[in-house]
């Protein structure tokens, strides 16, 4: 161009006045190619001014139907005029119909006006160009006929950057309306229009996304507010419902281990009142679970969709995973009633709508299990500090039962202990007296509920009925199956104490902080057993001690009175153990019988009847086995107080038991207990106390006989001394002095009062009587026969004749008191000191035994004659001995003869003879004296049954 | 006492009846007389020894069943209770029977 014009310049300076013309010509074009210039650019900055406004004002519609076409419609007539304008905009997503805005500023039914014109609308979004028809009868494009005849139209895209927002088109009632020139400022209207609508559809977009997100926020800010986790599932499907305008919402859990989707709430309440349940990887749901947003934005497509009858208009459904880290908690489901709802924007909104009340319900999780876990604490706090204060068994069971009841809403709850030395469990009974081990209500021997026994070990529950035997019945309602047992061990320091029974409400399980509480029962339970075992024992033995003490200091404070003794004791019993009857039989071994003595809760106690009851042992020999027993043995009948006649007061069923009296190795009798079945078991530490009381009472028993003893024997000596102090009077002070004889005595008691005498009596200068006796039996009664009889004999002697004649009377004056069947045998006769003559008569005694000196002989002296006091006649017999100077006239009693060497030996009348043989030439003393070595060196140191008396009269020897 | 005849109670003694035992004869002898037998045979076989007061204690029960119209027997005495009796001249008093 440059060249061009310097070529034009150099021409023209070549001709000047040519030039000049040039010049003004070129003035004067240019002037007007300026003014040309002007006008254009002042009427397109006019068109432009006109068009920049005009996306504005579209912008400013918002979308708005009348706005956008009232200022569309301003701009068309100011572009041409025309008959009718319709605009019809490009439906976004989610919406369902076009725009149309038609003439007359009403928006018309989309039926009957669904396009601008039939087939243009298509034919532009596919061209993007403006179409002009001059002539409807002569195109295949249809006018839209709004009550004249339209003839020509013009068609105009609008779009933004080849995106297709809609279009616009313009009839007029005249052919050829819209020429070709025109379409420039058509053209550049419809990109301005274009621009309006594509930032007022921005706009209004940001404006919904903002909405909506508010709207989330507000969800979200009142979801995170719930702490509680049913009230926060059923706020948010509310909240979600109704703030972001869905159909449908509703929230499910999870519940892995089962494989099953719950749903938690939903904001149709009929829906709520039914509940649905899901199953694992099925439906959008159960797809969702797995961690995926599941969209379907026509549920009819989706063959994942599982349809529900009460949510009939669901066209869209979304499922979105409520996740915390890599976690699924449940699943948001959210139904649409319009086809297409979830676009993009609307998903990533509600992922975070999602994200929020997936860290809501976490938190109001992990509150729950805070709430929990401190209720948890402050119930077992309650549970400790409420067994701390019960000290015995039945007051632990109560308060566990109670408590257990009130804080797991367990229906029943109860202790069981256990005994390892009976191996059974048992249910306890309150209202023990102290001091007493817990009785049992109910007893269960452990092989009967093995299944209880592996609870123990294993520390696991029951749930099946049948395993508990007996047990299923302790609440009365074995039929009903559907409960749970749950048993926990009770096992304080590694042994078993007992079990804790519970039985839930129903056949579901119990809820775990329910379980946990009911654990922590167990454990409380367990400490708080061991510790009322441990007081009770601590009581129990404190109890003992006391009542031994008890026991001995009544016994020792009685006198030394059996009777008395043994009452005390009868009566201390039952009120010490609880027993209902007891008796003690003493033992009396030299009559081979058993005495009952005294009883307490007979029908007739022992000490009131009239006679002792006496019970042969040879006939009921069990009692003897009894007494030789070391334990405490439990009778059975017959074997028991029925067979000794003992009838218990306390009717029912009793058991028996009987210890043995024993003191100092002696036997002295049996202790029988009778105790109800029922009652408290005689076990432990109460047969420890029996067996103390037992040893009480022998020892005072035994105390009692040995003192009865010790006075029987103290005024036995006492009257033994007095007798012997007369009997000794009795006897001749030694023997009488008589001249040309030698006479010597020995006489020696067996125990302390003999039945021997000898007597001497003088019945003139010449004769003297001689006597030696031996009365039957020995001690006092035999002393005060002797004692009689001698006299009798003295007066006999002094006023008779001969011997026989002195023995028949004394026997007639014994006859007449013979009750005491008492007799007395006895030498009697008559020594006629000068002539050397014995004439004597021998009542059933030993034969006086004559030694003859110069023969050296021995002859026995054995005349016929019957002891006295027992026949009326002795028939005695005379007989008459004469002593030469040096013989010997041996009388003696048969506690010489007889005397015993426990080899079943006697000494024997032989050896008195051969020792009188030997020692012939000795004098009576030296005689009693070696006579004495004799039968001393014999016997050696048994004690003698019998008397020992010898009477020795010797003629001396011419010298 | 019973009242049917022919009753006879046979009854063995044993051992050493010393005066330390003559109170347990007599416990013996006396539930012997309690049965009411008419006759009560008491066999001294194995008797090794007899004492005055056991003596006193047979003379007793001897005299007592004589009153109460039965008798007391002593049977099989061994030579040397026999002696015994013999010398207190007893023999002569119970009813001796030789087996």
């Amino acid at each position: 161009m440059a060249t061009r014009l310097s070529a034009y310049l150099s021409l023209a300076a070549l001709t000047l006045p040519g030039f000049l013309a040039v010049i003004l010509g070129l003035v004067a074009l240019g002037s007007a190619i300026l003014f040309a210039c002007w006008f254009r650019a002042r009427k397109q900055y006019r068109d432009v001014l006109s068009l920049t406004g005009l996306s504005q004002q579209v912008l400013q519609t918002g979308m708005e139907p009348t706005s956008l076409y009232r200022v569309i419609s301003a701009h068309m007539r100011r572009l041409t005029p025309h008959a009718a304008l319709v605009v019809q905009i490009e439906p976004g997503r989610g919406q369902s119909r076009p725009l149309t805005i038609v003439e007359g500023g009403q928006v018309l039914d989309d039926s009957q006006y669904a396009e601008i014109g039939p087939g243009a609308y298509d034919w532009l979004k596919e061209h993007r160009q403006i179409l002009v028809v001059p002539d409807f009868d002569r195109s295949p494009i249809e006018p839209l006929r709004l009550g004249g005849t339209p003839q020509s139209g013009l068609y105009i895209p609008l779009t933004v950057q080849d995106r297709f927002l809609g279009a616009i088109s313009l009839q007029s009632p005249r052919r050829r309306s819209f020429g070709r020139r025109q379409q420039t400022p058509f053209a550049v209207s419809a990109e301005q229009i274009a621009l309006g609508l594509d930032g007022a559809r921005l706009y209004r977009k940001e404006q919904e996304r903002s909405d909506q997100l508010m709207l989330i926020a507000e969800v979200s800010r009142k979801v995170a507010a719930i702490l509680d986790l049913d009230t926060l599932f059923s706020d948010t499907v509310k909240l979600v419902a109704d703030i972001l305008g869905y159909y449908h919402a509703s929230i499910f859990s999870l519940d892995r281990k089962q494989r099953i989707i719950t749903m938690q709430a939903s904001s149709n309440p009929a829906i709520q009142e039914r509940g649905i349940t899901v199953p694992w990887g099925t439906g959008l749901i159960g797809h969702a679970a797995l961690g995926q947003v599941i969209v379907a934005n026509d549920v009819r497509q989706d063959p994942r969709y599982l349809a529900h009858e009460a949510l009939d208009r669901a066209a869209a459904e979304v499922a979105l995973p409520l996740m915390v880290e890599d976690r699924v908690l449940g699943v948001l489901d959210l139904q649409s009633d319009r086809y297409g709802s979830f676009d993009e924007d609307e998903i990533s909104i509600l992922r975070i709508l999602a994200d929020q009340i997936a860290v809501a319900i976490e938190d109001s999780q992990i509150y729950r299990a805070q709430q929990e876990q401190s209720w948890v604490s402050t119930a077992l706090l309650q549970v400790a500090e409420a067994l701390a204060e019960e000290s015995t068994l039945e007051e632990v069971a109560a308060t566990v039962s109670r408590l257990a009841q009130l804080l797991t809403g367990v229906e029943h709850c109860t202790l069981l202990s256990y005994s390892a030395e009976s191996d059974e469990f048992c249910l306890p009974v309150s209202g023990n007296a102290p001091g007493q081990p817990p009785s049992c209500m109910l007893r269960y021997p452990s092989e009967e509920i093995p299944a209880l026994k592996r609870v123990a070990v294993s520390g696991t529950g029951i749930s099946d009925p049948a395993a508990l035997g007996p047990l299923a019945r302790l609440w009365g309602n074995e039929r009903e199956n559907g409960h749970r047992m749950l048993a926990y061990p009770l096992a304080p320091r590694g042994s078993l104490m007992g079990v804790m029974l519970a039985q839930t409400p129903n056949s579901e399980d119990l809820p775990a902080p329910q379980r946990t509480i009911l654990e922590g029962i167990a454990r409380q339970a367990a400490l708080a057993m061991d510790n009322a075992a441990l007081l009770a024992a601590q009581r129990e033995e404190a109890w003992v001690s006391t009542a031994l003490l008890q026991v001995a200091n009544v016994i020792a404070s009685g006198s030394y009175d059996l009777d008395e003794t043994v009452s005390t004791v009868v009566r201390l019993i039952p009120m010490l153990m609880g027993v209902s009857w007891c008796a003690i039989l003493v033992r009396e071994p030299e009559q081979h019988r058993y005495a009952g003595v005294a009883s307490y809760g007979l029908t007739s106690n022992l000490q009131d009847l009239p006679a002792t009851p006496l019970y042969s042992y040879d006939r009921l020999p069990w009692l003897d086995d009894l007494q030789q027993s070391n334990e405490i043995q439990t009778l059975d009948s017959p074997m028991d107080g029925s067979a000794l006649g003992l009838e218990p007061a306390d009717r029912g069923q009793i058991e028996t038991l009987a210890l043995a009296l024993r003191a100092h190795q002696h036997d002295l009798g049996l202790l029988l207990v009778g105790a109800q079945l029922a009652a408290p078991a005689l076990a432990g530490r109460r047969l420890t106390l029996l067996s103390g009381i037992a040893s009480q009472a022998s020892l005072a028993i035994s105390a009692t006989r040995l003192y009865e003893q010790a006075v029987r024997r103290e005024r036995l000596e006492h009257e033994m001394n007095l007798a012997m102090d007369i009997q000794t009077s009795f006897l001749p002070e030694c023997c009488p002095d008589v001249p040309g004889w030698r006479i010597a005595v020995e006489w020696r008691a067996a125990r302390g009062v003999g039945g021997d005498y000898y007597d001497f009596v003088q019945l003139n200068t010449s004769q003297l009587g001689v006597s030696i006796a031996d009365v039957s039996d020995k001690g006092v009664a035999a002393a005060l026969y002797m004692a009689l009889s001698r006299t009798v004999l003295r007066a006999a002697a002094l006023d008779t004749r001969g011997p026989a004649a002195t023995l028949e009377r004394a026997n007639r004056i014994l006859l007449e008191d013979s009750r005491s069947g008492m007799f007395v045998s006895l030498v009697y006769g008559i020594l006629d000191i000068e002539q050397g003559l014995y004439r004597f008569v021998r009542a059933g005694h030993n034969p006086p035994l004559l030694l003859r000196a110069a023969d050296r002989e021995i002859l026995t002296l054995e005349p016929a004659g019957i002891v006295l006091g027992i026949v009326p006649d002795p028939a005695l017999e005379e007989q008459t001995v004469e002593l030469a100077p040096g013989d010997t006239l041996v009388l003696y009693t048969d506690g010489v003869t007889e005397a015993w060497n426990g080899d079943e030996q006697e000494f024997g009348i032989n050896r008195l003879k051969q020792i009188l043989l030997e020692n012939c030439s000795l004098a009576p003393d030296g005689l009693i004296q070696r006579i004495n070595e004799a039968v001393y060196e014999f016997v050696g140191n048994l004690p003698q049954a019998d008397d020992y008396t010898m009477v020795v009269i010797q003629r001396e020897p011419e010298s | 006492m019973t009242t049917s005849q022919d009753i006879n109670h046979y009854h063995a003694l044993e051992g050493r009846y010393d005066a330390l035992r003559a109170s347990e004869l007599d416990q013996q002898l006396q539930q012997l007389l309690d049965t009411g037998a008419d006759t009560i045979v008491l066999d001294l076989g194995d008797v090794t020894y007899v004492s005055s007061s056991a003596l006193r204690v047979l003379l007793l029960a001897h005299r007592q069943a004589s009153d109460e119209g039965s008798e007391l027997v002593l049977t099989n005495i061994p030579q040397r209770v026999m002696r015994v009796l013999r010398m207190a001249g007893l023999d002569r008093v119970f009813g001796i029977r030789t087996v």
